[in-house]
């Protein structure tokens, strides 16, 4: 049994730690500065490089548990969690609300019998006695203030709810090693990448959207640029209408509304009704061969040219560079 | 073989409330609904029932309209209805016990599903806590059943990032549907009435009352703030269509690219993408990791 601490589930992005779970780090420590609790990360097969990257964002402690197999599997993530509830008894574990977050939450909640509280938007305090948040409820209609009875209770936290911030020369981190029997009765047979044919534009982190520019033919290149791009295709109301794409793929006023980190306009002027969809997209790249297109003037990065022209080529790059 | 659904009543997301002054909700201009994620879960239990012959129970924990969230999942296919009555669940850890008790009371089903959270705002812990205190395995986010046979399902998970993971996992299990997993039939009326007549099992439960933890406590609701940076007004200078837009953005412009448009020939412009896209961490790595 160790003094009160912190702990935050861990997740990567490819083979990076996620954004998310630094800011995650960041935060806890920061609330955790005055009272001085240590500020811990359980993270799958982390090494020497995490652990440093991890103690600049504010980690005290680093515990990697053994995720061979499929990376970010919730059973192992959930095996480990539950194990290091034993052995460090914190007053608080967070993690990201992603669907691993969700369920690794979920289940160490359950199966220890913690209080849980998921979609946190902000926090407040992390205290051995409660952790104050605020969190989304009724569809993000409304938000409650909400008392979690801490040591322990689970938290999950929404993207951006802290900032990441990296300090220099801190001191190196305890390692700790997990291990933990996972849940013989469930195995993953098989992992599938995200591919145009299943991925719902809500969950896509990456849409490459065509319009009219793109013409009758263009979206077979443009589903090939999403494929190595890890996402999938979208079209405006114009390539809907001609019948060039189905409509459960139409962004916009009377489409979807989406959110991706990455959205490729291709051949779309960028119409009104066109951008309310998007208007959260994390990046916007337009290719156009009008420079006057209103999303000329929207797009982070502007490319002048000929859609038939330019995504063939970039099809070849992509897949030079590796993807 | 036999399956268990659980669902809960949950106030009509577009119904009206009213903020009170002393920050609680007044509902009472909401009329309450079956959760629509437990809505899918139900779907997809009565097309596995009709697959393999199963028999379908639905569960409900104690709450408001629990009696007439029975009956509509009767009217959509359910065999029969069990109402757990006794103490009102603070929350889905205190539903989860007492529904965990009730189900195994009754016999242990094979396959056990529910929705992925509740509507209202919770926290996705009932289908948890019932395959903790079942001890059985559970696969959360279920998008489809790929196959059952020989006490073992195969089914689609969903994962970040638009992954899928196919699962092979042992009955009898709890699983956790994904609201875009199926699509809730509407009960005709003839099913509707004789969903009416219909009798509804009452079980006591008290599995939540020996709870050594706490339950989150609500201190209070309030209206997000609308996430604006100021306040937008069009300005004379702008066009009509410019006005328009504006108002339609709610005053949230994007920054324009610096520099203007990248120009040239095809071949260096997919370059010049190429590039920013790797640069700005887009290109995923060749492949996937740890797979």
């Amino acid at each position: 049994m160790t003094t009160a601490s912190i702990w935050i589930g861990g997740e990567r992005r490819g083979d990076e730690i996620s954004p998310w779970t630094l800011q995650l780090v960041s935060g806890a420590a920061a609330l955790a500065a005055t009272a001085k609790t240590p500020v811990g990360v359980l993270l799958g097969s982390a090494g020497a490089e995490d652990a440093a990257e991890l103690a600049a964002h504010g980690a005290d402690m680093v515990a990697s548990y053994e995720s061979a197999g499929i990376s970010g599997s919730v059973e192992a993530a959930v095996a480990a969690a539950r194990a290091l509830l034993e052995s460090e008894d914190p007053i608080a574990v967070l993690f990201p609300d992603s669907i691993l977050g969700r369920d690794t939450a979920s289940q160490l909640a359950a199966s220890a019998g913690l209080p849980l509280a998921s979609a946190c938007e902000r926090i407040s305090e992390i205290g051995e006695e409660q952790v104050a948040a605020i969190r989304s409820c009724f569809g993000g209609q409304l938000s409650q203030r909400v008392s979690i009875p801490s040591g322990p209770c689970v938290v999950t936290v929404r993207e951006h709810a802290f900032r990441a911030s990296r300090t220099e020369g801190r001191p190196t981190p305890r390692l700790l090693s997990v291990t933990a029997p996972r849940d013989e009765r469930i195995a993953v047979i098989e992992r599938r990448s995200p591919s145009p044919e299943t991925l719902d534009l809500a969950e896509a982190e990456v849409l490459v959207a065509g319009g009219r520019g793109v013409g009758e033919h263009g979206f077979s290149v443009l589903e090939d640029v999403a494929r190595l791009l890890g996402g999938t295709t979208a079209a405006s109301r114009a390539a809907v209408d001609e019948g060039w794409a189905e409509s459960k793929l139409q962004v916009g006023q009377t489409g979807r509304t989406v959110a991706p980190r990455l959205y490729v306009a291709c051949g779309i002027s960028g119409a009104v009704q066109h951008m309310v969809g998007v208007r959260d997209a994390g990046v916007l790249v337009a290719i156009n061969i009008d420079g006057g297109a209103p999303i000329m003037g929207d797009a982070d990065l502007a490319a002048l040219g000929d859609v038939s022209e330019v995504l063939p080529r970039l099809v070849s790059k992509l897949k030079e560079s590796g993807a | 073989m036999k399956i268990a659904v659980c669902v809960r009543s949950v106030i009509d997301p577009e119904g009206r409330y009213r903020l009170r002054d002393d920050k609680s909700v007044d509902f009472r201009g909401a009329p309450s609904m079956m959760d629509p994620g437990d809505a899918v879960a139900l779907e997809a239990g009565v097309a596995l029932a009709a697959e393999h012959g199963a028999d379908l129970t639905v569960y409900t924990a104690a709450g408001d309209g629990a009696n007439e969230v029975l009956r509509v999942a009767l009217a959509q296919g359910a065999s029969s209805a069990v109402q757990v009555v006794g103490e009102l669940p603070r929350g889905s850890l205190e539903a989860g016990e007492n529904l965990a008790e009730v189900v195994a009371e009754q016999g242990l089903p094979d396959i056990v599903l529910c929705g992925v959270a509740s509507s209202d705002g919770g926290s996705g812990g009932t289908g948890a806590v019932l395959a903790a205190r079942l001890d059985l395995p559970i696969i959360q986010n279920t998008l489809a059943f790929d196959g059952i046979a020989d006490g073992l399902a195969e089914v689609q998970r969903r994962r970040d990032g638009g992954y899928r993971e196919l699962v092979r996992v042992q009955l009898p299990a709890v699983f956790t549907i994904e609201s875009i997993a199926a699509v809730p039939r509407f009960p005709t009326t003839r099913e509707r009435l004789h969903a009416q007549r219909a009798s509804i099992t009452t079980v006591e439960a008290d599995a939540a009352q020996d709870l050594s933890t706490g339950e989150l406590e609500v201190l209070g609701y309030r209206i997000p703030p609308p996430r604006l940076l100021g306040i937008p007004w069009p300005g004379s200078e702008l066009s009509a269509r410019e006005r328009l837009r504006f108002l339609v953005q709610g005053g949230q412009t994007r920054q324009a690219s610096a520099g203007g448009p990248l120009t040239g020939d095809a071949e260096s412009v997919a370059g010049a993408i190429a590039d920013y896209l790797q640069t700005n961490g887009f290109v995923p790595p060749s492949t996937e990791s740890g797979d």
